[in-house]
């Protein structure tokens, strides 16, 4: 298990900037404030023109923050999305906005809050890794390198079956930034 | 009131209350089975699949469409992961097989072949006209819905049913399992009405 955590926590990028300046200097003065962890996007069948991408942001900031976009050069686009069973039905409904509270968490996992990728211009296989940047308000962005994995990474890791995983996660991303 | 009745009542709600959680467990038996009317849709081979293909063997049947990207993969591996258990408790006769009911034929059609064996080889995709996906949707009491393509993209979602259909080896709905899917809960429900059941 720790291999595997371990293995995720490589994925780790931590660059909080200011859109149109200089990143990497603007990022040893901002970070790490703002962390995106466990970046990971399950591989699914060629033939498939969708893909689902789970992270963890955390904002140890004092001030919350808003995602408002998604974007990577992998795909045409990126959507925030929501898997909702209601009703013994299951539907996905987009979001236009995600708040981050300060000091605290946004968990983008399977079977919940996700990211719908579309269009994958180029078919990464397991272990390989692509830039994605996520789009706060007030323009500052989060530059995330997420890894792809093999599907079964998640089937027992969902919404509601890992809390103590998750928190795992966030706290060795927390030390990872003393 | 003595303390001692207090404590009585307080079981007697504990009691109650389980037995109220019990009737809402997400693992449902019907009894007796509910029989499946007569269908006619296609495998992934485009080889005829109907009610004949269920007989002889246990089977799990969800809904679902390949351009799903969160719930459906995740439904799969998690019944991956089921059969890989039940492999270690049930002879391999009275593993059940996995059936997806593409229910978006138009994208799924061309795709599913591709997307079956990215999975499992031995899984099963099964999909057609929207009348015989309705007759084996209706038989299954589920529902789908195929939402408009959006301007731009064309991109549309499909609502469906969650849960899982067990299939006895008669060709009848015997049980149906609602999310959140678990992998040992579902495996040990299983390996019980497997177990039940008469010989194959």
């Amino acid at each position: 298990m720790k291999a595997y955590f371990g293995g995720f926590l490589c994925c780790l990028i931590v660059v909080l900037a200011l859109a149109g300046n200089n990143m990497e200097a603007r990022a040893e003065s901002l970070a790490p404030m703002v962390a995106a962890v466990d970046a990971r996007q399950p591989q699914l069948p060629e033939v498939v023109a969708v893909r689902s991408v789970y992270l963890t942001i955390v904002n140890s900031s004092a001030s919350s923050l808003k995602i408002v976009a998604v974007r990577s050069p992998a795909f045409e686009s990126i959507e925030i999305h929501r898997t909702q069973v209601s009703d013994g039905l299951v539907s996905m409904s987009a979001v236009t906005a995600v708040a981050v509270p300060a000091q605290g968490r946004v968990l983008f996992s399977p079977e919940g809050l996700h990211l719908m990728a579309l269009g994958p211009k180029k078919y990464y296989v397991i272990g390989e890794r692509y830039p994605m940047t996520v789009y706060f308000e007030n323009d500052q962005v989060l530059l995330v390198e997420v890894l792809v994995v093999a599907p079964n990474f998640v089937a027992q890791d969902c919404t509601y079956c890992a809390p103590e995983r998750e928190a795992v996660h966030v706290h060795e991303s927390l030390q990872h930034h003393e | 009131m003595s303390k001692c009745s207090n404590k009585v009542i307080l079981m007697v709600l504990v009691v109650l209350s389980y037995f109220h959680g019990a009737n809402a467990d997400p693992l449902e038996t019907f009894k007796p089975s509910k029989a499946l009317p007569h269908f006619s849709l296609q495998d992934q081979h485009a080889r005829p699949f109907g009610l004949a293909q269920l007989h002889g063997h246990w089977s799990l049947m969800f809904m679902g469409f390949t351009s799903c990207p969160d719930v459906c993969p995740v439904t799969m591996m998690k019944l991956e992961a089921v059969r890989a258990e039940l492999g270690l408790r049930l002879p391999p006769e009275r593993l059940p097989n996995i059936v997806f009911i593409a229910v978006d034929p138009q994208r799924d059609r061309p795709v599913l072949e591709g997307y079956l064996a990215y999975f499992h080889p031995e899984n099963i995709g099964i999909t057609g006209d929207l009348k015989q996906l309705d007759i084996l949707v209706d038989g299954l009491d589920g529902f789908y819905r195929i939402d408009k393509p959006r301007s731009g993209d064309g991109h549309y979602d499909v609502i469906h049913t969650a849960s899982i259909a067990v299939i006895n080896p008669r060709g009848e709905l015997a049980a149906k399992i609602s999310p959140p899917f678990y992998v040992e809960p579902i495996a040990n429900f299983l390996t019980q009405i497997i177990r039940q059941a008469d010989p194959l």
